[in-house]
């Protein structure tokens, strides 16, 4: 294992964790996590409201990891996102209470390094198929 | 094992992109016979003739599609090469432009074997025009 996947490994192991302040240094200074399915980029310590939010929503958190590829500083994970919805889940367009119901979604991320932390997260997940698990049935305007 | 170069597999990449935007049955030649497909909510497919299903799901809605050629981002990775870019266009009446909607980005994961695709996994949300109706466009018994 290279040092770069080794180092998003961690990066995984330290969001299942709920370590908020743990995964915030895993990025740069000027790092930043885009939500792909959404097109927002967060940075800063608002790196860690990402990792607090489906924590709260979904105390099961886990990511299951299928493929690794790395090109250079570039890391690409093929995974699933897997949790049971039993928290407020904290959306842009609303909370949604909690259902009880299991997501189990598609998701690819795209990870660019610099010496071993993650200057950018492109992570592009399904969102409408986490919506359609949890029995969301979101408006015309979509999410 | 693939031979090509990746400037190779990059050049077939843009042709996929160019003759799938185009709908032209063409496009099947680039994949091979037993070719893996992935899209969400449609799940997982094999063969050429998923991935003529893939596209029949949009039939009747989708009015056009054009993937932004010039701001595709290639990741050549040893046999795969994953994109990443943005698409713009209308579905059921609905315009969508990746990078500015919130529907149209996407990273798309191929892998090669021989001078063919072999696997394709597409990663997008596919409620490209905030509709969402027809999230269940190839049926609710898929393997997300």
């Amino acid at each position: 294992m290279t040092a770069n996947e080794a180092a998003i490994r961690n990066a995984y192991q330290v969001a299942e964790n709920k370590d908020v302040a743990g995964w915030v240094r895993c990025f740069t200074e000027t790092g930043t996590f885009t939500d792909e399915s959404i097109g927002v980029t967060y940075q800063g310590e608002e790196l860690g409201r990402t990792v607090e939010v489906y924590a709260t929503a979904f105390p099961d958190m886990h990511r299951e990891l299928f493929r690794f590829f790395e090109a250079g500083d570039t890391v690409i994970v093929e995974l699933a996102l897997q949790g049971t919805h039993k928290g407020p889940l904290a959306l842009p367009a609303g909370t949604v209470p909690a259902t009880g119901k299991r997501m189990d979604a598609p998701c690819c991320d795209v990870f660019r390094l610099v010496d071993g932390k993650i200057q950018s997260f492109n992570c592009y997940p399904s969102g409408t198929i986490i919506l359609a698990q949890l029995g969301v049935f979101p408006s015309r305007s979509g999410v | 094992m693939s031979a090509l170069t990746d400037d190779k597999k990059i050049a077939l990449l843009l042709e996929y992109f160019r003759l799938a935007d185009q709908g032209r049955p063409e496009v099947l030649e680039l994949f091979h016979e037993d070719v893996e497909l992935y899209f969400p909510k449609f799940g997982f497919g094999v063969g050429r003739q998923a991935f003529v299903e893939f596209v029949r799901g949009f039939e009747g809605a989708l009015e056009f599609i054009r993937h932004d050629y010039d701001n595709l981002t290639f990741i050549p990775a040893g046999d795969h090469i994953v994109v990443e870019g943005t698409s713009q266009g209308k579905l059921s009446g609905h315009t969508w432009v990746g990078g500015e909607t919130s529907g149209g980005r996407f990273c798309n994961v191929f892998t090669f074997r021989d001078d063919r695709i072999a696997t394709l996994h597409i990663y997008l949300d596919p409620d490209y025009a905030g509709e969402d109706a027809p999230r269940f466009r190839w049926g609710r018994h898929r393997r997300w």
